[in-house]
């Protein structure tokens, strides 16, 4: 028995990977330019403007902004340029966008070619309810979690997509205040591929900030989502509230953000398929994309 | 001196006579008969025959009279009358003076059998049996059956075996004779190559046969003999990835390969997530593949056909072997139930590293941690001659893979006592039965019934037990989730043999499968409510015929015409397909042939693959209106060349033509069950070609051979790549495979292989950008995405290895037993496995690219004995 631990462990042994660096030529291709604009009815124009550079350049970001690029998000026939703002590095615009128009976005700058892209806000649809209660949270039983039940009325016959987060409007040891919490769908549908290794040192296998998901379950129907989300041992007499926003969002920002997702998943594994970062940017990279949202105070005590 | 002298006038005399005899015997071939009319019945001619010449004329009653005889002027010579009743009839004639006897055409009569093994009795699939001195004859089929026609005259037949010793019977054949004849193996000290007939001589191309010694003498990884893994040392056959037991054959996926074991096919041909294949060389017989200008009687996939054929079990008395290897032991028991009647073979093979691993990880984890992971299969046979005619055979495999974590979790903490349990498990594996009926109808007909039930499945399951008490109360919950997926065929076939000439050997049959996907779906329960998710049963409905005609046009010219006939039905769609397929052969000269094929094929099922190296989480899915069934066409060139018995040269070129193939959408994978998988998928097409060169020393103290490939492989889907063609992900441009097997002596076999590999395609990005994060993460960091051009830019570096092994042999009063000590990978070459890109941390360097390689050099030593 034990000759024959020591030749399994000496097979084990030899069979461990090896790794080589390889000189590669990857050749450059022509920079172009990044555009990334997510936005809202209620915000004003909050556009990043980058280059890109050769796959194995060091990943400085401050050195790929393009500050001096022109900027502009058109409304119909409404041409709104915008400025850059040194203190955010974005290019704002003091207008607001409405719900249900089309803007079109062109940027700029010398020495690259101009890229565009045109969106168009979706609708918001609002929490009807919210409920919530606390238990202990399976994986680390020293904890406790809450979970939360989110009743919305789905718009019938389209296909819907969706980013649901929570925030605890108190500061504490695993929230910052105002700032995403990490939450994961009950129903492990609509569990993401991606959300696992993300979050292996919490031992959460599951878990987001912003829980990604598209009504070809529910379409239409008076729906209920479940969430749970970690919970500090607080003792009863503090004061707890949340803030629940459900975003209303296009194909396009859910197709960038889960390919995003994917390609830092799947960079790691040998057996996938590169994943294209799903790119809504003429002539560039990046994604422009709206949203409406929906946001409830949920008060526990 | 007078006695001298009247015997030379006597024979002086004899002489005359017979030159008389002679001259008045040309006399009547010459002379000129006028006929009524250029057609006239052959009894008209005789009429004017007897009265005109003076013609004596004898027949027996079978000379069709009637028969009409075409003739260029109404005044013809005798000797143009009979070859024209020869060539109407078959009735060649005899002159005796005036008299012509007219004989009737030999009598033919069929000579049929079963070739088989003299010790075993089992069969010899694709022995030769010919007729001597002419050369024409046949091979024995898959169950060892043969059938001639000849003429009723004196036959002497030879028939040989690479490997036996060459048996010849010389006998008088009068009537319909059953010989079944039985070769001795010869005592060989070397290992052969190949138990076929020469490449040269057969019709069809693009087909080589493995005998299970020649397998059984290659290196192999970790000590285990793997049937895929020497299939892909031939060209036109790459293996993949690193280890893999993946066959990928000109250009074509896994998932195009029909693998059949005793004619059912096997879904899944991996144990240890693809590293070994599920075949025990010790329960095998024949391996064939065909890579290529299919016989019609092979249909349901684009690429390949691996027919491998288990051993039937020794008819004479009780045989055993087994090992004991690094990964698995084997055992394998045959022997006669009732001598020369009935037999059974039963193997069995195991991993048992589970076995002394668990309990030691359960003692240190005081019960809280247990893993471990195995794999069996088990192949068995059992074969009855019901008599002289008829033979059932009832075979058997079940093969399975698991692997098994489970943790406990305890805590105690003021009145809380808390406990949760973590099971995972992850299973897969394969039955199949076939219960056959061998039947000979008439000596040149033979027919073969099979009924079949193939299956794979796999589950995974994880449970979640948790358990809560303190003071005010107590709380169980449960939690389980598991996701299956599975196959099921239940088929019915019947194939038939029929030989009516030496010119002619056809086949046809029909076939009907009724498929059952259940390709992947998730029950998950929290408490007492059970969830269930993800695709649905699907039912389907595979049926087809064929017909196919060995022709022997001349003694250069063979050809091989078939049509093959499918249908599917599934859920109210309706899919056909009628496939031509030809072969030719023509021989140049006795040395050299030249081969050319064409091969049409459809596939109804498809293998949606992440990864493509054959994981059990891969899902085989039936053709639907999404995914419509996948089409190819095959066309291909070549010679073979045999300067003698020991060596030949085989060298093809082909193209392939493939469409409807199947590939998930970026980003997607068997687990996002919100979407059904038709959802989660892109179709599209491929091609492939190239040229094969195969060089084999089939006899002699050194054996092997040397193979090259030349090849290029595409794929173009709509929405990948914007639409252009990309090179498959297998697609290697020089491949070359040398194999060696040197018999020292009688107790010590070397051999090794050494392979070759220009780099396969991968996809390496040629820009980086900085991504949104938005407000979705906590810290609103930012990170890099990566753009890239087309899929599959870029090729690793050249794979190269050479595996080695050492065996000895020593003969023991018991039986015989073997020593095996081998290398894999012997100078420990980094061959890559992937490429990564490593990012500095800080951001402050560039990044690199990594390569990745799996196996060094590996030592293997096993442990084997046959009694």
């Amino acid at each position: 028995m034990r000759s024959a631990s020591i030749i399994f462990v000496l097979f084990v042994f030899v069979s461990c990977g090896l790794q080589t660096q390889v000189e590669l030529d990857i050749p450059a291709e022509q920079q172009k330019l990044v555009a990334n604009c997510f936005f809202s009815a209620d915000s004003v124009w909050d556009v990043h403007v980058w280059k890109s550079k050769h796959a194995l350049d060091a990943k400085n970001v401050e050195a790929d902004r393009v500050p001096n690029a022109t900027v502009v998000v058109k409304d119909g026939a409404t041409a709104n340029p915008l400025s850059y703002d040194g203190q955010y590095l974005t290019f704002r615009s003091k207008e607001k966008a409405t719900t249900g128009k089309s803007y079109t976005l062109t940027v700029s700058a010398p020495g690259y070619e101009t890229i565009a892209s045109t969106v168009t806000i979706p609708e918001a649809v609002e929490i009807v309810e919210v409920k919530s209660e606390r238990t202990l949270f399976p994986e680390m039983p020293e904890y406790y979690q809450r979970i939360f039940e989110i009743r919305f009325k789905d718009p019938a016959h389209r296909l819907n997509y969706y980013a649901l987060s929570i925030q605890n409007v108190s500061n504490n040891s695993f929230n910052r205040e105002n700032t995403p919490m990490l939450t994961r769908p009950l129903n492990p549908t609509f569990a993401e591929d991606y959300y696992s290794e993300w979050f292996q040192h919490y031992k959460v296998s599951t878990a987001e900030y912003n829980l990604l998901f598209n009504d070809r379950l529910f379409d239409g129907s008076d729906y209920t989502f479940k969430v749970a989300c970690f919970e500090q041992n607080i003792d009863e007499a503090t004061p707890l509230e949340y803030i629940i926003i459900l975003k209303s969002i296009g194909e396009e920002y859910y197709q960038y953000r889960v390919t995003y997702n994917l390609q830092l998943e799947s960079k790691d594994d040998p057996f996938a398929q590169p994943v294209q970062i799903y790119n809504n940017i003429q002539n560039g990279y990046g994604i422009f994309a709206g949203y409406s949202q929906s946001v409830v105070k949920h008060k526990v005590r | 001196m007078r006695r001298s002298i009247y015997t030379k006038v006597f024979l002086i005399l004899v002489l005359m006579v017979l030159m008389a005899f002679r001259i008045m015997a040309q006399d009547v071939a010459s002379r000129r008969i006028t006929v009524p009319q250029k057609e006239c019945s052959i009894q008209t001619v005789f009429t004017e025959m007897k009265g005109q010449g003076n013609i004596v004329l004898s027949y027996g009653n079978s000379l069709p009279l009637n028969r009409v005889l075409k003739f260029e002027t109404t005044n013809v010579a005798v000797s143009t009358i009979l070859r024209l009743i020869r060539e109407a009839t078959g009735f060649t004639h005899k002159i005796q003076g005036d008299k012509i006897i007219l004989i009737p055409p030999a009598k033919k009569y069929s000579v049929s059998g079963f070739l088989r093994d003299e010790a075993s009795g089992e069969n010899l699939i694709g022995a030769n049996i010919y007729t001597l001195p002419d050369f024409r004859g046949t091979t024995a089929n898959a169950y060892g059956y043969y059938s001639l026609t000849l003429l009723s005259d004196s036959v002497t037949l030879s028939v040989s075996y690479v490997g036996y010793q060459t048996k010849r019977m010389k006998f008088f054949l009068e009537k319909d004779t059953v010989l079944n004849v039985s070769l001795t193996s010869e005592v060989l000290d070397e290992v052969v190559v190949t138990s076929d007939e020469s490449a040269r001589d057969i019709t069809h191309m693009s087909t080589v046969e493995m005998s299970v010694g020649q397998l059984e003498a290659l290196p192999r990884l970790a000590g285990e003999v793997d049937v895929m893994k020497g299939l892909q040392l031939l060209p036109g056959v790459q293996g993949g990835s690193e280890g893999s037991s993946g066959l990928y054959v000109r250009g074509g996926s896994p998932d195009q390969n029909l693998i059949l074991l005793d004619g059912v096919p096997v879904y899944n041909v991996s144990h240890l997530f693809g590293f070994f294949s599920v075949f025990n060389s010790d329960a095998i017989n024949h391996v064939e593949l065909i890579k290529g200008g299919f016989p019609a009687r092979y249909g349901g996939r684009l690429s390949s056909v691996v027919n491998i054929t288990m051993k039937e079990g020794n008819q004479q008395e009780l045989h055993g072997e087994g090992s004991i290897g690094l990964v698995a032991s084997r055992l394998t028991l045959e022997g006669p139930i009732k001598k020369n009647k009935s037999s059974f073979i039963i193997s069995g093979r195991r991993t048992f590293a589970d076995l002394f691993v668990r309990p030691i990880l359960r003692k240190t984890s005081d019960g809280k941690e247990d893993q471990g992971y195995y794999f069996y299969d088990v192949n068995a046979k059992f074969n009855q001659t019901i008599n002289s005619h008829n033979r059932l055979y009832l075979s058997a495999y079940s093969g399975r893979d698991k692997t098994r974590t489970s943790t406990t979790e305890e805590l105690f903490r003021d009145d809380v006592h808390y406990r949760r349990k973590d099971d995972y498990d992850l299973a897969w594996g394969n039955i199949t039965t076939a219960l056959r009926l061998n039947s000979v109808l008439t000596p040149t007909l033979f027919s073969n019934i099979t009924a079949t039930y193939s299956r794979f499945k796999m589950d995974t399951r994880k449970e979640i037990d948790e358990f809560t008490k303190n003071s005010k109360e107590e709380k169980h919950d449960h939690f389980k989730n598991l996701y299956t997926s599975e196959i099921r065929d239940f088929a019915l076939k019947a194939d038939i043999d029929y030989i009516p000439s030496l010119t002619h050997a056809i086949k046809f049959g029909g076939y009907g499968i009724a498929h059952e996907f259940s390709p992947g779906s998730l029950t998950y329960r929290v408490g007492a409510a059970d969830t269930t998710v993800g695709s649905y049963r699907i039912n389907a409905v595979e049926f087809g015929a064929y017909a196919e005609d060995d022709i022997t046009v001349s003694k250069r010219l063979k050809v091989n015409l078939g049509v093959h006939y499918s249908g599917f039905h599934v859920e109210a769609k309706k899919y056909s397909s009628v496939q031509p397929r030809l072969a030719l052969r023509y021989l140049v000269s006795d040395k050299i042939s030249v081969k050319a094929s064409y091969a049409q094929m459809q596939q109804y099922i498809h293998l949606l693959s992440n990864v493509g190296v054959g994981l059990p989480t891969d899902l085989w899915v039936p053709a639907t209106s999404v995914a419509t069934p996948e089409q190819s066409w095959q066309g291909a060139v070549g010679f073979t060349y045999n300067p003698d018995n020991t060596y030949e040269l085989i060298v093809e070129g082909y193209y392939k033509n493939m469409t409807g193939l199947v590939e998930y959408k970026n980003g997607a994978s068997f687990m996002n069950l919100d979407k059904d998988w038709q959802t989660k998928i892109e179709t599209g097409n491929g091609e492939s070609y190239g040229g094969e060169i195969f060089l084999k020393k089939k006899e002699g103290a050194w054996t092997g051979w040397l193979g090259y490939t030349l090849s290029w492989a595409y794929r173009k889907f709509e929405n990948i790549d914007n639409g252009r063609r990309f090179p498959f992900k297998y697609d290697r441009r020089h491949d070359l495979e040398l194999a060696v097997i040197y018999t020292w002596n009688k107790r010590i076999d070397l051999a090794f292989t050494w392979v070759y590999g220009s780099g396969y395609p991968t996809s390496l990005p040629t820009a980086s950008y900085s991504g949104y994060h938005g407000d979705d993460h906590a810290d609103f960091g930012y990170h890099y995405g990566y753009a890239y051009p087309s899929r599959n830019n870029f090729r690793m570096r050249a794979y190269h290895r050479l595996d080695v092994t050492l065996s000895f042999f020593k003969q023991k009063k018991w039986g015989e037993r073997k020593w095996i000590f081998g290398l894999y990978n012997a100078y420990s070459r980094n061959n890559p496995f992937y490429l990564s890109i490593q990012e500095d941390p800080t951001g402050q360097s560039n990044s690199k690219v990594i390569q990745h390689s799996l196996f060094p050099v590996i030592p293997a030593i096993s442990y084997t004995f046959k009694f």
